[in-house]
């Protein structure tokens, strides 16, 4: 369903996610299943967190036009090219993505 | 109003799709993770104290659930370990915690200690205790005490086998072979 490419940063408290990408019977209108790429991106999330705890954070580096939409959906910040979540936001990631 | 072109338009829906990450160079990233790492940290100094409670709780649930998983773990006293992380978190002195669950703190103590396996009273107590501090936290499954506490030892029991299998094994036979 979908794939996702991730780095642990120890030292920084963080994990990094390289690639993610959705299958392409998951993608347009007909798709099969939704909110893949959140998962993905929740499955990064809770490993940060059983790692760093409350220092965990979570990072990616999408081309500028793609920013603006994770920022939106995933409450994700910006900080120079990277966009990165940390507590409390991861919280309600997992919260949100765990009981949905 | 926003004039969203189809290119736009197809960047978004492309966002939710896929996306190559990884930095230009060695040199981006590193100049990357020094922003972001200041940005960060700014950003901590506003955590609160019950944000921090709430992130070692589910850290605590999701070392739980990983442990429950693995077929086979070398660690010892994983649950009276967990059980540590979980009261220490919440509570600045064990004894209330032993207090809130109407057990002494000698008792308390000493499965913390590993000088007493904690009996089924204490586990159901401690499932009920659990699930209420979780309720608004995350989902927490009922069992998952219980799932810690078996583990351990099914781990202990398959690992030591040397230990005790030749002098169980003496006692055991089988009278009719089946064929």
């Amino acid at each position: 369903m979908g794939l996702i490419s991730l780095v642990r940063i120890p030292q920084e408290w963080r994990v990094h996610i390289r690639l993610l990408t959705v299958s392409k019977e998951n993608q347009g209108k007909n798709k099969r299943y939704e909110k893949i790429a959140g998962n993905l991106l929740t499955f990064a999330a809770k490993l940060a967190l059983s790692d760093y705890s409350e220092l965990a954070c979570v990072s990616l580096r999408p081309k500028s036009q793609i920013a603006k939409h994770y920022i939106e959906k995933y409450n994700m910040k910006l900080t120079g090219m990277t966009l990165s979540i940390q507590i409390p936001e991861i919280l309600d990631l997992i919260k949100y993505y765990d009981n949905d | 109003m926003t004039m969203i072109n189809k290119s736009n338009q197809k960047s978004i829906e492309d966002a939710e799709y896929g996306v190559d990450s990884r930095y230009k160079s060695k040199k981006e990233s590193e100049s990357e993770a020094a922003l972001l790492m200041e940005a960060r940290l700014e950003r901590m100094k506003n955590l609160s104290k019950d944000q921090i409670i709430r992130a070692k709780l589910m850290q605590l649930k999701l070392k739980m659930e990983e442990y429950i998983k693995q077929p086979e773990n070398d660690t010892k006293n994983q649950f009276s370990n967990f059980l540590k992380m979980y009261i220490d978190t919440i509570y600045a002195n064990r004894n209330k915690f032993a207090n809130d669950i109407n057990v002494s703190a000698i008792k308390l103590s000493q499965i913390i200690n590993n000088h007493r396996k904690p009996k089924d009273d204490f586990l159901k107590k401690l499932m009920i205790h659990s699930e209420k501090v979780y309720k608004d936290i995350c989902k927490f499954q009922k069992e998952t005490w219980y799932q810690v506490y078996f583990q351990e030892k099914i781990c202990d029991t398959i690992s030591s086998q040397h230990k005790w299998r030749p002098r169980i094994e003496k006692d055991v036979k089988i009278s009719h072979a089946i064929k």
